[in-house]
């Protein structure tokens, strides 16, 4: 039963598709959105309970994604991870100060990012009943 | 909130590295520009300042030497008129044909040498000799040298023909009126005397200009030391300068190599992420055959793509470094080149298509045909990679002028003006092709072959209209 929505927000298809391979089996509805701006509609259109988000995409920054998304009071609990190459404490920052809830550096173990979001705190509420 | 740890931790994660911020060249080929502008300065400086102070040297003296001149003939002038009429005029008349020991001896001598002592004194003359036509020494302040034969000397013969003739010269003892004088610097001067219109005789004089050449010399060094003052507030005020824009260049050249390294780390992370993590799903999982496949030619094509930026940065690369040296240009003709990069854009199974036209009788071109088929067909890639499959591409060679056209026209999506500024930034990729394969590097890279050609690329576009890309290159 596919109640739980995620939304990766990425403009390489590669990467969607490498996120879709590693989250999509059984465990998630799984929408897609190639740059910061769909992402964002996409998320008002369907209030995912995860979305991936890329840092780095040409129109909005994974970062203005996120601000937006957690600024919006029906998509505030939405469990956000950025995906980012960089992993330098400024940008780690910067990813917090967004209201980001995971910030994972790329390149990435698939199975860790897997274990990011089945162990945010609604997973685990959602399992304990 | 901290970085995921066990991602960073994790054993199996690539070392994540910033770009290092050394010079591109190294520390040998640092910017010299300073260093060569202070060397050569340094030299012109004092060649100008050595230069100045003798020609200033040259034209003092030869002031020094007209004024000094005037001043003896004036004194001879004194001479004649005092002197000629009655003592010197009779006296040379009288010694004509006469031994030079007869001259010795003559018993007039004594009365003339007073009178002219009486004229000279106070006066910068150090000496006065009067000859006769023929050269012979009818009088000298200095007594002993009467009756020699001066008939080869240069100023006596000259002043003989009527013409006055005078020349600094310096002497380390000389023989002045009252007594001996060390190291002068003397005007000598061949003046002739002159009676009814006609040379009766000829005077020497030798006036003192010790202390006006002493005072030259003094002014000599001082020009010098203005000009090397001069030139050193003119060198202080251009070094400033350019020391300001070496500076200025040096800093953007470094920004322009932090950002092309950071781009580079950029565009080679995603198909590492992509095959990292796409390696890692199938080692951790059961998948169908179906996914399992499409997992694996997605390896596969990242694989390619690393090999692609790989390729095209050590192109870049060894550009930058050998310069036309990595160049073999013939003299040769283009449509050849043209078919086989057309021929070649066009693989099995996709609907490429380039239509080649070439304007009859075009010149031969130097070219490296080899680079140029890699210029244009990065051009033509991305023309197909921006058409709709099944479009034709066109690529067009045409004469102007002295030069040598080769467009490629598509009739693709086209580019914004702010897209066409910047496709030749390497890395740089229009938002929407980010899903499009490619280096990032291909435009960058023709240009600089182009470049190389001597030629130039022109742009044209707008968004919906497709694109012309022009490469002119000269006949």
């Amino acid at each position: 039963m596919l109640t739980r929505k995620l939304l990766i927000v990425d403009d390489i298809g590669q990467l969607r598709k490498l996120v879709r391979y590693t989250v999509g089996y059984g465990l998630y509805e799984v929408h897609e959105a190639a740059s910061g701006s769909e992402g964002l509609e996409k998320a008002k259109a369907i209030v995912p309970d995860v979305m991936i988000l890329d840092v780095m995409m040409p129109d909005m920054s994974g970062f203005q994604v996120c601000a937006a998304v957690k600024q919006d009071p029906r998509l505030k609990s939405v469990f956000v991870v950025m995906l980012s190459a960089r992993n330098q404490p400024a940008d780690v920052e910067e990813g917090r100060r967004a209201g980001a809830d995971a910030y994972v550096v790329k390149p990435f173990d698939p199975q860790k990012l897997l274990d990011i979001i089945e162990s945010r705190p609604a997973a685990r509420d959602a399992g304990s009943h | 909130m901290q970085p995921q740890p066990g991602l960073l931790d994790d054993a199996h994660a690539l070392p994540q590295r910033e770009p290092a911020l050394a010079s591109p060249a190294g520390p040998q080929a640092e910017f010299r520009l300073v260093r060569y502008f202070t060397l050569t300065s340094l030299a012109a400086f004092i060649v100008v300042a050595v230069v100045l102070g003798a020609v200033y040297r040259h034209l003092a003296i030869d002031g020094l030497v007209r004024t000094q001149q005037e001043a003896n003939v004036n004194l001879t002038r004194i001479f004649a008129n005092e002197l000629w009429a009655k003592d010197f005029g009779p006296f040379v008349r009288a010694m004509a044909g006469r031994s030079a020991a007869e001259v010795k001896a003559a018993p007039q001598i004594p009365e003339l040498h007073a009178r002219a002592l009486a004229l000279m004194r106070g006066s910068n003359v150090f000496k006065v000799k009067v000859y006769d036509l023929l050269g012979m020494t009818l009088y000298s302040t200095e007594l002993k040298q009467i009756g020699e034969d001066r008939r080869g000397n240069q100023g006596v013969i000259a002043a003989a023909q009527g013409r006055t003739l005078s020349e600094l010269v310096h002497r380390n003892t000389f023989s002045a009126l009252e007594q001996e004088v060390q190291d002068r610097d003397l005007i000598q001067s061949y003046i002739p005397a002159f009676e009814e219109g006609r040379v009766s005789g000829v005077f020497e004089v030798y006036s003192d200009a010790t202390p006006s050449v002493r005072e030259i010399n003094r002014k000599q060094w001082l020009v010098a030391a203005a000009v090397v003052a001069l030139l050193a507030a003119l060198y202080g005020a251009l070094f400033f300068v350019v020391n300001r824009a070496q500076g200025i260049i040096r800093q953007r050249s470094r920004a322009r190599y932090r950002g092309f390294i950071a781009k580079a780390a950029h565009e080679l992370r995603t198909p590492i992420t992509a095959i990292y993590g796409f390696a890692a799903l199938l080692k951790t999982r059961g998948h169908d055959p179906e996914v399992a496949r499409d997992v694996v030619a997605t390896i596969h094509d990242q694989a390619g793509r690393l090999v692609q930026i790989s390729n095209d940065l050590l192109d870049l690369s060894r550009l930058e470094a050998r310069g036309a040296q990595a160049f073999a240009f013939v003299r040769q003709p283009l449509a050849p080149i043209l078919e086989r990069v057309a021929a070649e854009q066009v693989t099995p199974g996709e609907a490429r298509r380039v239509q080649v036209e070439v304007e009859p009788g075009l010149p031969e071109l130097r070219l490296d045909r080899v680079k140029i088929a890699q210029a244009l067909a990065n051009i033509l890639g991305n023309a197909h990679k921006f058409s709709a499959p099944g479009t034709p591409v066109t690529l067009r060679a045409f004469c102007e002028k002295d030069r040598v056209g080769i467009s490629v026209i598509d009739r693709g999506i086209g580019m914004s003006a702010d897209e066409v500024g910047r496709l030749f930034e390497p890395f740089w990729r229009a938002d929407k092709a980010s899903e499009i394969p490619g280096s990032g590097l291909g435009m960058a890279l023709s240009k600089e072959i182009v470049q190389f050609h001597d030629g130039s690329i022109e742009v044209h576009s707008a968004p919906g209209e497709g694109s012309v890309v022009t490469i002119w290159l000269p006949c």
